[in-house]
């Protein structure tokens, strides 16, 4: 059933301009799916190291190849994203930090932080 | 207590607590991993079968994938929920997802019991 008066609806996301809080909120969502992918990765892993040496070996030759090695930084930047703008949830649902500015500020403070522990990541992998 | 004037209001909220202990339990343990594995890194093959044959990571890290998996499955649900708006289709992905999650349980399960 139609409503008598439609309202209009604008879902232009091209058009539509997030604030930074909204375009962490949707990162949430986005790196939440993509880490689902990475679950039957991490059991598979799992279950090689424990099929004695060998497996482990298997894992090792895994561990040192250099798009296995990218997969783990993406892997580790999206969780590391995925936890700083979840814990930002949280606090916004405890109450904490509901004013606009307190809000950009933590949005900020979640973009920098995981940014830096990115690079750090990288540097642990290639160094 | 649920009292019935406020008909299905509160459904959700089982869900909500359970996405956010999860969400706590899943990356506690990670942060634990991470800083115990950086101080004691495993080197060996050995080194991987005295940290995972210990009771304490066993329990922990099984009820770790129980809480990734419920916190993962509360997720892409909402995920459906606000993107799918065709009750047969969603019904038919949110199956199809308890397929591939019942599968993730188990196979899990024999990864961890043969540790």
């Amino acid at each position: 059933m139609k409503p008598a008066h439609a309202r209009p609806v604008f879902l232009n996301l091209l058009q539509i301009r997030l604030p930074l809080g909204g375009i962490l909120s949707i990162l949430h969502r986005v790196s939440g799916v993509l880490l689902v992918l990475s679950i039957p990765l991490m059991i598979w892993v799992v279950q090689l190291l424990n099929a004695g040496p060998q497996g482990y070996e298997r894992a090792m030759v895994l561990f040192d190849h250099g798009g296995f090695k990218f997969l783990i930084f993406t892997v580790a930047w999206l969780l590391i994203q995925h936890s700083l703008s979840g814990i930002r949830h949280l606090l916004l649902d405890m109450g904490i930090g509901y004013g606009l500015p307190q809000a950009r500020a933590s949005a900020w403070t979640a973009f920098g932080i995981s940014l830096l522990l990115a690079c750090w990541v990288a540097v642990l992998l290639w160094k | 207590m649920k009292s019935d004037s406020r008909g299905s209001s509160g459904a959700g909220l089982g869900e909500w607590i359970a996405q956010r202990v999860s969400a706590v339990y899943v990356f506690m343990f990670i942060l634990w991993m991470t800083i115990d594995l950086s101080l004691n890194p495993i080197t060996s093959h050995s080194d991987w079968q005295s940290l995972s044959s210990g009771y304490f990571f066993r329990v922990t890290a099984l009820l770790f994938v129980v809480s990734l998996l419920v916190h993962a499955w509360t997720g892409l649900k909402s995920v459906f929920l606000d993107y799918v708006h065709n009750w047969r289709l969603r019904f038919l992905l949110v199956m199809a997802l308890a397929l591939v999650f019942g599968g993730f349980t188990i196979w899990s399960f024999i990864v961890l019991g043969g540790m």
